[in-house]
């Protein structure tokens, strides 16, 4: 009796452990403007992103995950019609994007692999853990996802970040740096733009996760602060 | 006997560029933006910022790689 029960305790264990490798593909959607801009300047600023969320919209947004780390990057591809504006097409890899992402769960860190200021940074963050979860759920696939918002004290409304995640797949991943849920993050939406699930694969063989390497190491406090600086600094310039 | 080498060369160069374009059947149009001063790029950023995440200073490295671009 007590064999039996150990193969079927060993057979559910499998099971989930199993369950906790995959490769998720996200699409890219947003809402769009219902305003005019005032004048030429934000009009042309309007052309930018709107045009950089359609070029946005051709591109592959991968996680690939086993039970321990994940992956997420970004395969862009060109639009159909050729690319006719460099500045706004270089901006849609900016979006959901900017540079790989790298999640452990053991160690609770975040790596993101990223070019800023014209130098390769390697940013060191750790897991969200103020996610506000609440009872609000619904279907993304076959799976059930519940809603979780980012709590944030110092942040306005546009910048609060709301996810949907799956218990059903008991890993704390998600795509561009968001995680630390109780389950994979099937949908992001921040602002005016949303990740969601297009396509999601289980695998029962482990994924081996690369972790990225080469650039200058950094946190990501620090790396916000030299930002601000170099963009105080042209302010003062300029007056 | 270098003039005749240097006609050769360029009519090649020209057969080339027309046989491309005619296999691809394609015309790209480069769009390029032309700014006046680095003021225009200013303003610019501030309000490609405020549609990108909403507000002045919500996301400064968008701002820089904007600023960036724009003054080339």
């Amino acid at each position: 009796m007590k064999k039996y029960l150990f193969i079927i305790i060993l057979s559910i264990a499998t099971n989930l452990v199993a369950q906790q490798n995959g490769i998720v593909e996200y699409e890219f959607s947003y809402k769009e403007f219902s305003d005019t801009p005032k004048n030429k300047t934000r009009a042309n600023a309007r052309k930018i992103v709107v045009m950089s969320a359609e070029y946005a919209k051709n591109h592959k947004y991968v996680l690939k995950f086993n039970p321990v780390e994940s992956l997420y990057y970004v395969e862009d591809s060109m639009p159909i019609d050729g690319i006719n504006n460099e500045f706004a097409y270089k901006f849609s890899k900016f979006i959901f994007s900017n540079g790989i992402y790298y999640q452990n769960r053991e160690t609770g860190k975040i790596l993101n692999k990223k070019s800023t200021m014209g130098k390769m940074y390697l940013v060191h963050g750790s897991f969200e853990n103020n996610w506000k979860i609440s009872t609000e759920s619904k279907y993304i696939g076959k799976y059930k996802c519940f809603k979780a918002v980012s709590s944030c004290s110092t942040c306005n409304e546009n910048q609060i970040v709301t996810v949907w995640f799956t218990p059903e797949i008991p890993v704390p991943f998600g795509p561009a740096g968001y995680g630390g849920t109780p389950g994979l993050i099937l949908e992001v939406s921040k602002y005016r733009y949303t990740l969601s699930l297009k396509k999601l694969k289980l695998s029962n063989k482990t994924i081996l996760i690369e972790k990225p390497s080469k650039g200058t190491s950094i946190t990501d406090e620090k790396l916000k602060e030299l930002q601000l600086e170099k963009r105080m600094g042209m302010k003062n310039n300029r007056s | 006997m270098k003039k005749l080498i240097f006609s050769l060369v360029f009519l090649f160069a020209m057969a080339s560029f027309t046989q491309v374009n005619a296999i691809t059947g394609k015309e790209y149009i480069l769009e390029v933006t032309m700014y006046e001063d680095e003021g225009d790029c200013w303003d610019e950023a501030d309000a490609a910022e405020e549609d990108y995440c909403g507000s002045v200073g919500c996301s400064t490295e968008f701002w820089l790689g904007y600023m960036d671009s724009c003054m080339g």
